[in-house]
């Protein structure tokens, strides 16, 4: 995906280590998802 | 000639079984050849289609069944697993699940016919929760068609196949060895150049906790959610301000994404 995203001028590419569940396994905040992405809000887990 | 009918008039139907069952288990060896030998086989008055068409199409089903409880209890780890001998493994992933995405189940009538989507798509059908009997019956319906194929492909060629074996093995040494010299080219260089990539990625690569202190220290950067729709769904949350963009959106949405300013992004 980063390849690809490069390809289309999105040169500034950093992976987040761990990804998603590295993010919650330190108990970082989330932000719910909401399937229309008209509104969002902060909840925060662990921390 | 009268040789090789004789081999395959003895051995035809196991080497039929034995070699579509570890193809479609993912094991790499060609079992077309068997497939179309015994179709020509049967033109020429050695047994009937029938058996072969019946033995491919268990062998198959039997070869996809152990992907599909694999990917049942083990999830996209299992995906990952197959694709990891793929030259872009997360590419090879998210192509197998946009092909769900855009085809639902009938993807498993047509994944036999498309290289590498036949191994890929029982365990996806696993992991979506699909009721076992419906994934058989359309599973069975793809290998019978597939098998079919082949076996009448061989049953219309009949005596000029075993000829053209002939021919080929003939030329087989000078022929091969070109194309073999070829492809190990190609895929030393596919291999460099992604070693190459991943090596640059392993070094860019940020810290969740690096993540959070520069968002906390109000660093300009977008996130970017790379997964796909449906674990997004699942898990009902994403990172704090992060664009949901799933690789099949790519093209249509990478606009959304700012340029100039780091990019960071994520799966699961």
């Amino acid at each position: 995906m980063a390849l690809s995203l490069k390809r289309r001028g999105i040169d500034r590419v950093r992976p987040l280590e761990g990804g998603y569940e590295g993010w919650v396994s330190e108990g970082f905040p989330l932000q719910q998802w909401v399937p229309a992405e008209t509104t969002s809000t902060s909840i925060a887990v662990g921390a | 000639m009268n040789a090789s009918i004789e081999f395959l008039s003895t051995y035809g139907p196991m080497l039929v079984f034995t070699s579509v069952l570890l193809e479609q288990a993912g094991v790499p060896i060609p079992c077309t050849p068997w497939l179309i030998a015994s179709g020509a086989l049967a033109r020429l008055g050695h047994g009937t289609i029938a058996l072969p068409i019946a033995l491919a199409t268990v062998a198959a089903s039997l070869g996809h069944l152990v992907w599909f409880f694999a990917g049942r209890r083990w999830g996209s780890r299992v995906l990952r697993l197959v694709c990891r001998v793929s030259l872009e493994p997360d590419v090879c992933v998210q192509r197998t699940e946009n092909v769900f995405t855009r085809y639902g189940a009938r993807a498993l009538i047509v994944a036999p016919f498309i290289p590498g989507l036949t191994t890929l798509a029982p365990p996806l059908a696993g992991m979506s929760g699909m009721h076992l009997r419906r994934y058989l019956a359309l599973d069975a319906i793809g290998d019978l068609l597939w098998t079919t194929s082949f076996v009448a492909l061989g049953w219309l060629a009949g005596e000029p196949f075993f000829r053209l074996v002939g021919v080929v093995m003939g030329y087989a040494g000078s022929a091969a060895g070109f194309f073999a010299g070829g492809l190990a080219l190609y895929l030393a260089y596919k291999l460099l150049q992604r070693l190459r990539f991943r090596a640059q990625l392993r070094v860019d690569r940020l810290s969740a906790g690096e993540l959070k202190r520069r968002l906390d220290a109000g660093e300009d950067m977008v996130l970017v959610d790379l997964r796909h729709r449906r674990e997004v769904e699942d898990s009902g949350s994403t990172l704090p301000g992060a664009l949901c963009i799933s690789p099949e959106e790519l093209d249509r949405r990478h606009k959304e994404i700012a340029r100039g300013r780091d990019v960071i992004l994520f799966c699961s």
